[in-house]
């Protein structure tokens, strides 16, 4: 099965990766990895029909570009660069959320450090975005009386 | 020469091969995460020096055990193709959606900490035992098919469907009035979500498709669907037309009366956000909506840091609303007149003035949790926040999503 799906797939698989990633090399790179892992899992490979193998070669290709693409990243984030205001914005966030219940928490830190509005956190969390407002009204008004005693 | 302070801002830290050099060379450590990863090694040695932890959830792995972070924004598929790969920990910020046969894929992660939602068949939660989630878990029969959260009904959909159950944890969307829906009533299509979007000309036979508690809401034929915030604006209108339901918050600026005038319908499902002078042009639209918020002349939102300064006033006569920022600091050369005449703070976490200034701008602001006018600014405020740190001159901190100690 897995030498079918070599010789059928593996060009478009190419192409394919080589739109995600721009780099011919990586490309070949993900293509191999994408066949090997489908050598270990030709247990399951074995029961599905040629189309369902088709998109799992296609899914774990991009899963595979991803953890790359993250790795990398990864490394860019730990880069000791500057401290700039927004870092301490960040840091303030942060150092905020410890006093914050964990309901309130998630919200006020997915709101204020990764932007998300009311609306998606509601489509997030399965809440009216009335409910996501109160509390981070509430988070807000807790905040207040803390920094108050401080 | 003296030893720094350091603080690490980070969603994860990883401190499993933390060595006594670095811990050394710190006066004090401090750790603001969500998680932290540490080994028993590390835990002694983080324990012999003055390293101070704000994490919400701690985790200790053997010694030798190799296992990989992963780190994920936005929305993460675990899927049966996952299986093959090294033990791996997995943080989400956004949507985690586990698939049907991702039982072999999910042995792999020792953990998984989701801030947001998490989606998986009914029959796949006893093994979800590592999963933690700070906000939702949506289960699906296992007979369904999984679907996006809003779901768009097409042409193609209704050719590719089949005699199943479907499962869209929002909302099934069908106003295209030229669609078959008879097609999907008659191969047995079952939409299981909360609330079913149908256009008028269609309801009556798209009924069949829904399950009796499912919320419907009608809207006029010829209306579109705008699957995001928007702004009300020309493009808008050439690209949707003047019937609009619009999944997220809507924005209305001082100049868009005129485009107010031309709208048939509208539905939006977040906020709205207008000045105040088209309140009246507004209500005559009769709209659905989740909330109104009036704001004044321009309006700024979701800053991380903002500086308002006298020529950005002056530059707009209607005034400023600045929203939902995390710290707005105001620049020595604006006077208080000024800022009571234009300026709005609502819903933000820190405003930085100047004494003089500061009581016109409690008087302009609402819901804001810090007001800071003692000039120490931002490292002022954080030294408060973490007891001992005393004043940041001398103290280094790293901001990243994640970072190795």
């Amino acid at each position: 099965m897995i030498d079918l799906l070599y010789s059928k797939f593996y060009n478009d698989l190419l192409r394919f990766c080589i739109s995600l990633s721009h780099d011919y090399a990586f490309a070949e790179d993900i293509v191999q990895e994408t066949y090997l892992r489908a050598l270990a899992n030709a247990d399951i490979l074995n029961e599905l029909p040629e189309a369902k193998c088709r998109i799992w070669l296609y899914k774990t290709a991009k899963n595979i570009f991803i953890d790359h693409a993250r790795r990398l990243s990864k490394k860019a984030d730990t880069a000791d660069e500057p401290v700039c205001e927004d870092d301490y914005s960040r840091v303030m966030v942060q150092m905020m959320c410890r006093y914050l219940p964990e309901n309130e928490r998630t919200l006020f830190m997915l709101r204020y450090l990764m932007g998300y509005n009311s609306t998606e956190l509601g489509e997030m969390f399965g809440l009216p975005p009335s409910t996501v407002r109160a509390r981070l009204a509430s988070a807000r008004s807790r905040l207040r009386k803390i920094l108050y005693d401080i | 020469m003296s030893k720094k302070k350091l603080i690490i801002n980070a969603a994860i830290c990883d401190a499993r091969k933390v060595k006594e050099d670095t811990l050394s060379a710190y006066e004090s450590i401090t750790v603001n995460s969500a998680v932290l990863f540490t080994t028993p090694e590390s835990n002694r040695l983080l324990h012999n020096y003055n390293v101070a932890f704000n994490c919400a959830d701690v985790i200790e792995f053997g010694d030798d055990e190799d296992v990989d972070i992963m780190m994920q924004n936005g929305r993460y598929v675990i899927s049966a193709a996952d299986a093959a790969g090294k033990k791996a920990y997995l943080m989400i910020n956004g949507a985690l959606e586990i698939e049907p046969g991702a039982e072999k894929a999910l042995s792999r992660f020792v953990g998984i900490y989701a801030n947001g939602s998490v989606t998986y068949p009914e029959s796949m939660a006893p093994y979800l035992c590592s999963l933690k989630v700070n906000g939702s878990t949506n289960t699906y029969p296992d007979d369904a098919v999984l679907l996006k959260n809003t779901f768009l009904v097409d042409k193609t959909f209704i050719k590719r469907c089949k005699n199943a159950k479907y499962f869209a944890r929002k909302r099934v969307v069908i106003i295209d009035n030229s669609l078959d829906v008879g097609e999907m009533v008659k191969k047995g299509v079952m939409f299981l979500t909360k609330t079913g979007v149908i256009a008028e000309s269609l309801v009556d036979s798209a009924m069949p498709l829904f399950q009796d508690t499912t919320e419907i809401i009608t809207v006029p034929d010829g209306c579109s669907f705008v699957n995001d915030s928007a702004e009300l604006g020309n493009a808008l209108l050439i690209k949707h037309g003047t019937k609009l339901f619009i999944n997220g918050d809507l924005k209305i600026d001082s100049l868009a009366g005129d485009l107010l005038e031309k709208i048939e319908y509208l539905y939006v499902t977040g906020d709205v956000r207008l000045p105040k002078s088209l309140e009246e042009a507004f209500y005559k639209v009769n709209a659905h909506y989740g909330s109104l918020t009036f704001v004044r002349g321009k309006c700024i939102i979701d800053k991380i840091s903002l500086k308002i300064d006298k020529r950005m006033l002056e530059q707009n006569s209607d005034g400023i609303t600045v929203i939902d920022c995390v710290n707005v600091s105001i620049a020595e050369d604006v006077p208080p007149e000024l800022i009571l005449e234009r300026l709005e703070l609502k819903d933000c976490v820190n405003v930085s003035c100047f004494p003089g200034q500061r009581s016109a701008v409690e008087e302009v602001s609402d819901d804001v949790v810090n007001i800071d006018d003692s000039g120490k600014g931002l490292k002022g405020l954080i030294s408060s926040l973490i007891p001992g740190v005393g004043n940041l001159e001398d103290t280094k901190v790293i901001n990243a999503t994640s970072y190795t100690l």
